[in-house]
C-alpha cells in the first residue's frame, strides 16, 4: 500500500523530468505516466475504504513526507489522475501543431503529480508545498501561447491565488505555533479558532475562483484547450474544494456559523457567476462562469457538513469533473477547427460535428442537472442536504441557480450546434479528440444510471468525515 | 398475480428496447420500426394484465439501491388506469409513426426516444415516492424535450429549451416541496405521508403553492402554460398526441394525489384549483380561438381542456373529481385523436396554415369523419365522450356550491358559466378547423399536390379513438364501472348522478330520428335545386371567391377591448417565460458589469495604484534611503527591536515598490537585493530568529544571484540595459528565462524552491512576536512575486 501510494505521487512528479529529455515520444511518456498513477490509485481503492492509513518518511522535522490514505484521498486522485489522462490523450490531437510541446507536456504531468502529491498529504505544509507547484504549473499553462493577454491573465491568476494562499501559510503557522504539529492526523477535531479558519478559507476560496476572487479563471480561458479543461475539471479549482473537504469537513472542528457562512459565500459567487454565464458570448468564458458556478455547489454540500451534502458535493466534484471536462473538450474542437469563439458567429455545428455536438448536448445535460446523468443525483442531494440543514432560502437560490444554468447552456447549445451551418468546410479531423468527448459523455451517463456504486463508495467517507 | 418482476419488466422493457433499437444498424429502418410497434404493444399489453389482475387496494414495492431514500414503486387503481391510457396512446403514436416520419431523416434515435418518453412517463405514474417520482418526472421532461427537438432547426430547439426551463424551474420548486416533505415526515412515500393538517397553516400553504407551480407548468395550467403553443408545432405531430394526450395528463395525475390522496385539502385550495381551472378553461379556448396554425391551436385547446380537470378535482366532490379523471382519458382518447389528424393533414399538405388548407372532404374521408367526431367530443355535443365527463364536472360544480365552501356558495356559478362558455367556444372553435380544412374548394396549391387519403399504419390509430370517443359516449357506464371501480372507495363521497340522462337511451333516439329522416328523404320525391351564382357574366376563378376559415373569427380579434389583449398575447405579453428571460438578461447584464467587472477592475487597479505608488517612492529613492539608513542606524544605536523591526518593515516594502517600478537592470538588482536585506534586518529584529534568518538569507541570495545571473546574461545578449527591450527574450535565450523563473520564484518564496522554508521559518518567528510582521512579510512576498511576474512576462511576450 505504501508502495502504491509512493508510485501514484512520484511517477509523475519525478517522470514529468523525464519528458523534458523525451523529444519524439513525450506525449505517449506523459501519458503513461499519468495512467501508471491512475492505475496506482485505483489499486488504492480497495483497501483505502472505511479506513485511515498514515505513512510518515522521516524527511525533515517541518516539512515532513507524511501521507495518508483514505477514501476520499483515493476518491479525489482517481478523479484527477483518470480526467487527467483523457486530457492528456485529447492534446494528442489538439496540441499537434503547437510549438513549446516538451513544455506543455512537463507541466501537464507535473500539475498531476503535485494534485496527487496534495491529495494524499497528510501535513499541512506539504499540502501547501504541492498547492503552489500547481500554481506555478498553471501559470505557465495559462499563459502558454505566449501572447501578451494571455500573459497578462495568467499572472493575474497567479496573482490572485498566490495572494490567497499566502494568507493560508500565515493560517498554517499559526496552526503550527499552536499546536506544534501540522500533521492532520493528529489535528483531527482541534479547535484552531476563527482566524486562522478565515485565512485557511480565503486560501481555497481564492484557489476555487469564488467570490471576490472569481476573476482569475474566466481571464484564464485564454489557455489552449485541453489546459482549460484541466484547471476546470480535474487539478486547480478542484484543489480548493479538496482542501476544503479535508480540512473543514475532515480535521478541524469547526463552529457551526462557518457552516452558515461559507454557504452565504458560495450561493452569492453562483448566483453572480450563472448571469455572467448568460450574459457572456464567448464559449470559453460561458463555461468558465459556469465552473465557477457549479464549484459553489460542491462548497455549499461539503460545507452544511451532514451525510447527505457531504456525498452529493463529493459526488459532484466527479460528475463536474468528467462534464466540465467534456464541455471544456468539446468547445476546444470548434473553436480549433474554426478558429472563432464567439457563440454569435457560430451555428449549425451539428451537421458538420455530429459527435462533439452529442457530445456537448450529453455533458450539457448533466451539468445541468438532467436525470438520468449524474449531475443530477449530484444536485439532488445538495439540494436536500441544504433542505434538511433548514436553509430554505440558500435552498431558493441553488434551484434559481440550476435553472440559470438550463438557461445559458441550451442558449450555447443552440447557438453553436443548431440552426444554419456557419462554417460548412469544416469536420472532425482528429479521432483522438472526438474520442475523447465521447468517452467524457458517455462517463457521466453511466455515472447516472449505475449511480449506487459511487454512492456506495461516498457515503463511507461521509460517515467517516461527519462523524469525526 | 402482479409481482416486482412484472412490474419491473413493464417498468424497463422500453428503456432496454429503446437501447437495443438504437444499437440496431443504421439501414435496418423496417425491423426498427416493427420492433419498436411490437414493444410499445407489449408493453401496453402487460399494462392490461397489470390493471386486470391487479388485487384491490394495489401493490407496491421497495428497492434500496444506496440512496438516501428507499425508492418505492406503488401500482394502484389509478396509476395501472392511467399507465394503461398511456401505453395505449403510446402505442397508437408509434404505429402512427410507421406512416408519419417515413420520410424524415434521424429516424435512428426518434424511436428509441419515442419509447424512452413513454417508459418514463409509465415510471412517473407507478412511483410510489415523492422522489422516485421527481426522477422519473425530470426524466419525462428530458425525453419530450429531445422530441420536440427532432427538427433541430433553431425555433424548435428554443421551443424545446422554453419547455425545459419551464418545466425544469417548476419541478425544482416541488423539489423544494418535496424535500420538505422528506426531512419533515422522514419519508418521501406517499403512503406514509398523510395527515399534512398538523403543520402551521402557513408551512402548508407554502408547500401547496409549490406543488402547484410544480405541476400546473406540466399540465399547461394558465398562465404557465405558455410552453405548449410554441412546444407542439415544433414537435411531430405523434408526439404532440403523446404532449398533449398523457403527459400533460400525468401532471393531473398528480395533482389528484397530491391535492387529495394526501393533503385531504381544504376549503380555501377547492376555491383556488375551481378558479385556476376556470381561468385556464376560458383562456385556452379565446386563445384558441384566433389562432390559424392548427397546432397551436390545438395546444390552445389542451390549456383549456386541462382546465376542466382542474376544475373537476377542485370540486372536491365524489361526481366532480370522477368527472375530472374521466374526463382526463377522454381528453387522451380525442386530443390523441385530433392531434394525429393534424398530422395526416400536415403530411398531406405539407403545411399547418388553415389558411391554405380546403375542400378536403372528398380527399380524405377518413380523416375528416375522425376529426369530426373528435371536434364534437372535445367540444362537449352528445353523444359523445366528452358531453359525459363535462356534464359530470359540471354537477361537481353545482354539488360543491351546495356545500358553501369559502367562497364557493357564491363561487360556484361563475365556474359553471365559465365552464358550460368555455365549451361552447370549444365548438366554434372546432367548426372553424373543421370548416376550413374539409369544406369549400381546395386552394390551388392544394390541387397541385394531388391530396389523397393516407396509410393505413396512419389512419388506423384515427379510427380506433374515433370509435373509442364514440363508445365511451353512448356507453360511459363501461368506463365508469371498470376503470374506475377501485377508485370509488378512495375518493371521499359518493358519486351520485343527476339528473335523467341516459345516455344509451337517448343516442338510440337520436339513431331513431336520423333514420326516419333518411326514410322520409328517401321516400319523398323533392329534388334539390342548384343555381349558378349571379356574376354578372364575370369568370370568377375559385381561389377569389374561396373564404378562408381562419378569419372565421376575426371580429372577435379585432373587438374593442379584446384587439388590445390579443395583440399583447401574441407579442408574448403574458408569457411569464419571456418575462422571466427578459429579466434574467437584465440583471445579468448588471451583474456583469456591476459585480464581475468591477471586480476585475478593482483588481487591475490595485495593480495600477502599486505601479504609480512605486514611481513615486521611486523618484525620492535617495531620499528614501538616507532616512530607512538613518532609523536603522540609531536604531542598533539605541538597539531597540521595535525600532530595528520597522525600519525593516519598511525598508521591505519600499525597496519592493522601487523594484516593481524600475526599468532598469542593474538598478532593479540593487533595489531586490535591498529588499530582500529588509527580511535579514526583521530577523534581527525579532527574538530566536537566528536559524531562520541565516537560512533566510542564504536562500535570498541563491536566488538573487540566480536572478543577477541571468539578467546580465540577458542584457549582454540583448544589448540593452531596459527590462522593456527584453521583450521576446524567451525565444532566443530560454535557458537564462527559466534560470531567472527559478530565481524569481524562488525569492517570492514559492514551492517547490529554496526560497519558501527560508521564509516560513522567519514568518513563524514573525507570528511568534506579533501576527502583524506575518502579514508584512506576506504582503513583500506578493511584491516580489509581482516584480517577478512582470519581467518574465516581458521575457516571454511573443508578440
Amino acid at each position: 500500500m505504501n508502495n502504491l501510494v509512493l508510485t501514484a505521487i512520484a511517477v509523475p512528479v519525478f517522470g514529468s523530468f523525464l519528458v523534458l529529455a523525451a523529444q519524439k515520444y513525450r506525449h505517449i511518456l506523459a501519458l503513461m505516466l499519468v495512467a501508471v498513477s491512475f492505475c496506482a490509485a485505483l489499486f488504492l481503492l480497495g483497501p483505502s475504504l472505511g479506513q485511515y492509513t498514515a505513512l510518515d518518511l522521516k524527511f525533515m522535522n517541518l516539512l515532513n513526507l507524511e501521507f495518508a490514505v483514505d477514501g476520499l484521498a483515493v476518491f479525489m486522485a482517481l478523479c484527477s489522475s483518470g480526467i487527467g489522462a483523457l486530457i492528456i490523450y485529447y492534446s494528442f490531437g489538439y496540441m499537434k501543431h503547437y510549438q513549446h510541446l516538451t513544455e506543455y507536456y512537463f507541466f501537464i504531468v507535473l500539475f498531476i503529480g503535485s494534485m496527487l502529491g496534495l491529495v494524499f498529504s497528510a501535513n499541512l505544509l506539504l499540502m501547501y508545498f504541492f498547492w503552489e507547484i500547481t500554481t506555478i504549473c498553471s501559470w505557465r499553462l495559462i499563459g502558454f501561447y505566449r501572447k501578451k493577454q494571455h500573459l497578462t491573465n495568467a499572472n493575474k491568476a497567479l496573482y490572485i491565488t498566490f495572494f490567497g494562499s499566502v494568507l493560508m501559510l500565515i493560517g498554517i503557522e499559526m496552526v503550527y505555533h499552536q499546536f506544534g504539529t501540522l500533521n492532520l492526523a493528529q489535528l483531527r477535531g482541534v479547535d484552531i479558532g476563527n482566524l486562522p479558519l478565515l485565512l485557511l478559507l480565503i486560501g481555497m476560496l481564492a484557489k476555487s475562483a469564488q467570490l471576490p476572487f472569481q476573476v482569475w479563471l474566466s481571464a484564464a480561458s485564454v489557455a489552449p484547450s485541453p489546459v482549460t479543461a484541466l484547471l476546470h475539471a480535474a487539478v486547480l479549482v478542484k484543489i480548493g474544494v479538496y482542501a476544503f473537504a479535508r480540512i473543514f469537513c475532515w480535521t478541524f472542528y469547526v463552529p457551526g456559523q462557518w457552516s452558515n457562512i461559507v454557504p452565504v459565500i458560495a450561493i452569492i459567487t453562483a448566483l453572480v457567476s450563472a448571469a455572467c454565464a448568460l450574459r457572456e458570448n464567448d464559449i470559453k468564458r460561458i463555461l468558465a462562469y459556469s465552473t465557477v458556478s457549479q464549484i459553489a455547489y460542491i462548497f455549499i454540500g461539503l460545507s452544511i457538513n451532514t451525510v447527505i451534502g457531504i456525498v452529493g458535493g463529493l459526488l459532484y466534484i466527479l460528475v463536474h469533473g468528467v462534464g466540465k471536462a467534456g464541455l471544456f473538450l468539446c468547445a476546444g474542437v470548434v473553436e480549433h477547427e474554426t478558429g472563432e469563439k464567439d457563440i454569435r458567429k457560430l451555428g449549425g455545428m451539428a451537421k458538420t460535428m455530429p459527435f462533439t455536438s452529442l457530445a456537448f448536448l450529453l455533458c450539457a445535460l448533466s451539468i445541468m442537472g438532467m436525470p438520468p446523468f449524474g449531475g443530477f443525483w449530484a444536485k439532488l442531494l445538495i439540494i436536500l442536504g441544504l433542505i434538511e440543514s433548514g436553509k430554505y432560502i440558500i435552498a431558493g437560490l441553488a434551484i434559481l441557480t440550476a435553472i440559470i444554468t438550463i438557461l445559458y447552456l441550451l442558449k450555447f447549445f443552440n447557438k453553436v450546434f443548431m440552426g444554419k451551418t456557419t462554417h460548412p468546410e469544416i469536420k472532425e479531423k482528429s479521432f483522438e479528440m472526438t474520442a475523447t468527448v465521447m468517452v467524457f459523455a458517455i462517463a457521466g451517463l453511466l455515472i447516472g444510471i449505475f449511480v449506487s456504486i459511487p454512492l456506495d463508495f461516498l457515503q463511507t467517507i461521509a460517515k467517516q468525515m461527519a462523524g469525526g | 398475480m402482479v409481482d416486482t418482476n412484472i412490474l419491473l419488466t413493464f417498468l424497463s422493457l422500453p428503456f432496454i428496447s429503446a437501447i437495443a433499437i438504437f444499437a440496431l444498424n443504421k439501414t435496418a429502418g423496417k425491423l426498427r420500426e416493427l420492433l419498436s410497434v411490437f414493444v410499445s404493444l407489449a408493453v401496453f399489453l402487460i399494462a392490461v394484465f397489470i390493471f386486470v389482475c391487479l388485487p384491490d387496494g394495489g401493490v407496491g414495492f421497495g428497492f434500496n439501491i444506496g440512496l438516501p431514500w428507499i425508492v418505492n414503486l406503488n401500482i394502484d387503481w389509478l396509476s395501472s388506469f392511467l399507465v394503461m391510457l398511456i401505453s395505449f396512446i403510446g402505442c397508437l403514436a408509434v404505429v402512427y409513426s410507421v406512416g408519419y416520419m417515413r420520410l424524415h431523416k434521424g429516424l435512428r434515435r426518434y424511436y428509441p426516444f419515442l419509447l424512452l418518453f413513454i417508459g418514463s412517463m409509465n415510471g412517473a405514474v407507478i412511483a410510489g415516492d415523492l422522489l422516485t417520482m421527481f426522477f422519473f418526472w425530470e426524466l419525462m421532461s428530458l425525453f419530450a424535450f429531445f422530441l420536440i427537438i427532432f427538427d433541430g432547426d433553431n425555433i424548435a430547439v428554443a421551443a424545446g429549451a422554453k419547455y425545459l426551463i419551464m418545466s425544469g424551474a417548476g419541478s425544482l420548486c416541488m423539489l423544494f416541496a418535496i424535500g420538505f416533505l422528506f426531512f419533515s415526515q422522514g419519508s418521501a412515500d406517499i403512503s406514509v405521508i398523510s395527515g399534512l393538517a398538523t403543520y402551521p397553516d402557513k408551512t402548508t400553504f407554502v408547500v401547496m403553492v409549490l406543488f402547484i407551480i410544480g405541476l400546473g407548468v406540466k399540465a399547461g395550467m394558465v398562465p404557465l402554460h405558455t410552453w405548449l403553443p410554441d412546444a407542439h408545432p415544433a414537435a411531430p405531430s405523434p408526439v404532440s398526441a403523446l404532449l398533449s394526450g398523457v403527459m400533460i395528463k400525468v401532471a393531473i395525475y398528480w395533482m389528484f394525489k397530491v391535492f387529495i390522496l394526501m393533503f385531504g385539502f381544504s376549503n380555501i385550495w377547492q376555491f383556488t384549483l375551481c378558479a385556476l381551472g376556470s381561468i385556464t378553461i376560458i383562456i385556452g379556448v379565446m386563445m384558441a380561438l384566433v389562432q390559424s396554425d392548427i397546432k397551436r391551436l390545438l395546444a390552445y385547446h389542451s390549456v383549456s381542456q386541462i382546465g376542466y380537470m382542474i376544475l373537476g378535482i377542485g370540486t372536491g366532490v365524489g361526481v366532480g373529481m370522477f368527472g375530472g379523471l374521466f374526463h382526463l382519458l377522454n381528453h387522451a382518447l380525442f386530443k390523441g385523436l385530433l392531434f394525429l389528424g393534424a398530422g395526416a393533414l400536415i403530411y398531406r399538405t405539407k403545411t399547418r396554415d388553415l389558411d391554405k388548407y380546403g375542400g378536403l372532404l372528398k380527399a380524405m374521408p377518413i380523416t375528416f369523419i375522425t376529426c369530426l367526431i373528435a371536434a364534437l367530443s372535445i367540444s362537449g355535443v352528445p353523444p359523445f365522450n366528452g358531453f359525459v365527463s363535462k356534464w359530470m364536472i359540471y354537477q361537481g360544480v353545482i354539488e360543491a356550491g351546495a356545500g358553501h365552501g369559502l367562497g364557493m356558495s357564491w363561487g360556484w356559478w361563475i365556474f359553471l358559466t365559465a365552464a358550460v362558455f368555455g365549451s361552447a367556444l370549444t365548438l366554434a372553435s372546432f367548426i372553424k378547423v373543421i370548416f376550413s380544412a374539409f369544406f369549400g374548394e381546395q386552394p390551388s396549391a392544394l390541387k397541385n399536390l394531388n391530396i389523397k387519403e393516407v396509410c393505413a399504419s396512419m389512419y388506423a390509430p384515427l379510427i380506433i379513438l374515433a370509435a373509442l370517443c364514440v363508445v365511451f359516449g353512448v356507453f360511459p357506464q363501461i368506463p365508469l364501472k371498470y376503470f374506475f371501480k377501485m377508485g370509488v372507495a378512495s375518493i371521499p363521497g359518493a358519486v351520485i348522478l343527476n339528473g335523467i340522462w341516459n345516455p344509451t337511451l337517448a343516442t338510440m333516439l337520436v339513431l331513431a330520428g336520423v333514420v326516419l329522416g333518411v326514410i322520409v328523404y328517401l321516400l319523398s320525391s323533392a329534388r334539390m335545386r342548384t343555381e349558378e351564382i349571379f356574376i354578372g357574366g364575370e369568370k370568377l376563378d375559385s381561389e377569389n371567391i374561396r373564404i378562408p376559415g381562419a378569419t372565421m373569427y376575426n371580429t372577435i380579434k379585432e373587438m374593442k377591448y379584446f384587439s388590445g389583449i390579443y395583440k399583447t398575447a401574441a407579442a408574448g405579453g403574458f408569457d411569464l417565460y419571456l418575462y422571466g428571460l427578459d429579466w434574467a438578461r437584465r440583471i445579468s447584464q448588471q451583474i456583469y458589469f456591476g459585480i464581475d467587472g468591477t471586480i476585475d477592475k478593482l483588481y487591475d487597479s490595485l495593480g495600477k495604484i502599486t505601479g504609480v505608488f512605486g514611481g513615486f517612492i521611486l523618484n525620492h529613492s535617495s531620499k528614501i534611503t538616507a532616512i530607512l539608513g538613518g532609523v536603522l542606524i540609531i536604531s542598533i544605536a539605541v538597539s531597540s527591536a521595535v525600532m530595528l523591526r520597522s525600519a525593516a518593515v519598511f525598508i521591505m516594502i519600499f525597496y519592493a515598490l522601487m523594484a516593481i517600478s524600475e526599468n532598469r537592470i542593474t538598478k532593479f538588482i540593487i533595489w531586490c537585493a535591498l529588499s530582500q536585506l529588509g527580511y535579514a534586518i526583521l530577523g534581527l529584529g525579532l527574538p530566536q530568529a537566528a536559524s531562520a534568518t541565516i537560512l533566510y538569507m542564504a536562500t535570498a541570495l541563491v536566488g538573487w544571484s540566480l536572478m543577477i545571473i541571468s539578467l546580465f546574461h540577458l542584457r549582454r545578449n540583448n544589448k540593452a540595459d531596459d527590462i522593456n527591450k527584453l521583450a521576446g527574450a524567451a525565444e532566443r535565450n530560454p535557458f537564462m528565462t527559466v534560470i531567472f523563473i527559478i530565481g524569481g520564484f524562488g525569492l517570492a518564496g514559492l514551492p517547490p524552491l529554496f526560497g519558501f522554508i527560508g521564509k516560513f521559518d522567519l514568518s513563524s518567528a514573525g507570528l511568534a512576536v506579533n501576527p502583524v510582521y506575518s502579514f508584512i512579510i506576506a504582503i513583500t512576498a506578493l511584491l516580489t512575486c509581482a516584480y517577478v511576474l512582470k519581467i518574465s512576462k516581458i521575457l516571454l511576450q511573443k508578440d
